[in-house]
């Protein structure tokens, strides 16, 4: 425990410079994608898998206000990721009270779940706030691109909180 | 085996504190935050404050294409530039005499304006900016020019290219600015047929196309023709080209019909733009 803690501030670096990553990666062209529209949601994808692997127990205050720093960076409207990540963060908390997740596919089934709670967040504030990008077909592309992008993280977070 | 896994993982009877409340708390800030911004564009100031915080990414995302086109500069040989100067050199001639002649025919239009006594038109000037990275941010299109409020660009500015209009100047930085293309949800403009006959409103779809929602199904539009701004509300000039029309779908109600249009120019596929202002906005 005492080792875990004096490790503390390394892990937040890493973290930060995972977002800074993330960042970078949401504004890069995939190769052999025509579309730009069906770039997946690295964020999600990434508060996702920071949530499952319990990353130095990420609580509702860090997932909210990295949610509204992301809507300032690169967000449509102020909020829109705070409550994307908020209705992820308390839905795995939810589904932990009543479901163990041990097993790994049971887990992928956590991942599955999460994932498409988010995109339905984030398909309903994009159209009943007009925003672009509300197109349902496109969410569901997007959602389906994000899938991988979740356990590229999961393998990320593993790997910083061992 | 099972006893072992329910005390380890089952967190019925943890003793952490719930995030039921501040859950509930966070939830209607975010509402309220939503709801603000969407009202108020608060974002849009927001992201100009902290547009020199994410200078770096866009320096980063620029860096490959700015080393390719000066790898292409260096590497370009003698006879091939000497080629394209002379056939720049011909083009630039034969511009110059359609110009001269646009000269007399507007010389020409402004007396007949005189002795008709009509408004005379707002004079534009043209500037020239480059297009630069990113084309996207989380898979929004987007288009951001390098041409901002230090140029004394200013939101609502046309820009075109020589194939046609490409959308309008949204927001300003001090030395980049974004454009809202036209095939974005957000961008709606007055347009004209080539044949002058039929007026409409055509606006983006979100997607790669255009269209114009409802057009009286009597109107003689075909497929093939295309639209032109119509000049109406002074932001476009009249005869920019704005795309073409390849689908007329009927709707429920018999006498409209939908329209769709494929917009004749791309952002995505040119480097450079011409931003429209208005000489009495400087």
């Amino acid at each position: 425990m005492i080792t875990k803690k004096n490790n503390l501030p390394q892990n937040w670096f890493k973290f930060l410079v995972i977002i800074l990553v993330t960042m970078l990666l949401t504004q890069i062209n995939l190769p052999f994608l025509n579309d730009i529209r069906l770039i997946p949601d690295y964020f999600i994808a990434l508060i996702i898998s920071a949530i499952i692997v319990g990353f130095k127990n990420i609580n509702i205050f860090i997932v909210f206000v990295l949610g509204i720093l992301i809507d300032m960076f690169i967000g449509e409207l102020i909020g829109q990721y705070a409550i994307t990540f908020l209705i992820i963060y308390i839905s795995n908390y939810v589904l932990h009270k009543f479901f163990v997740f041990t097993s790994p596919s049971q887990v992928i089934f956590l991942y599955f779940i999460l994932l498409e709670i988010g995109f339905l967040v984030m398909g309903t504030t994009s159209i009943s706030y007009l925003l672009q990008n509300n197109d349902i077909y496109i969410i569901f592309y997007k959602n389906i691109m994000t899938i991988p992008i979740c356990f590229v993280y999961k393998f990320i977070f593993e790997k910083i909180s061992n | 085996m099972a006893k072992e896994t329910a005390s380890k993982k089952l967190k019925l009877f943890n003793t952490q504190e719930s995030p039921i409340l501040p859950f509930f708390l966070l939830l209607l800030i975010s509402i309220s935050l939503m709801s603000y911004d969407h009202r108020y564009n608060i974002n849009y100031n927001i992201k100009q404050y902290i547009s020199a915080l994410n200078a770096p990414i866009k320096f980063i995302i620029n860096t490959p294409s700015t080393i390719t086109e000066n790898l292409k500069i260096y590497l370009s040989n003698q006879e091939a530039l000497h080629k394209k100067i002379k056939s720049q050199r011909n083009e630039i001639n034969l511009l110059r005499l359609n110009a001269q002649k646009l000269q007399s025919l507007e010389n020409e239009n402004t007396n007949l304006r005189k002795i008709l006594q009509i408004k005379e038109i707002v004079k534009k000037e043209i500037i020239i900016a480059e297009i630069v990275l990113p084309n996207q941010i989380n898979g929004i299109p987007q288009v951001i020019i390098n041409k901002g409020a230090k140029d004394n660009i200013k939101p609502g500015t046309a820009v075109m290219n020589s194939q046609g209009l490409i959308g309008q100047v949204t927001q300003v930085n001090n030395n980049s600015s974004k454009i809202t293309p036209t095939t974005s949800n957000q961008f709606a403009v007055s347009a004209i047929s080539n044949k002058g006959s039929i007026n409409g409103i055509i606006s983006g779809t979100g997607g790669p196309f255009l269209e114009i929602k409802q057009l009286p199904a009597y109107e003689s539009l075909a497929i093939g023709d295309y639209f032109l701004t119509s000049g109406l509300g002074g932001i476009y000039p009249r005869g920019i080209k704005i795309g073409k029309v390849t689908k007329i779908i009927p709707t429920n109600n018999s006498q409209f019909n939908r329209i769709t249009i494929t917009p004749f120019s791309s952002p995505l596929s040119f480097s450079e733009v011409m931003l429209i202002r208005n000489i009495s906005d400087n």
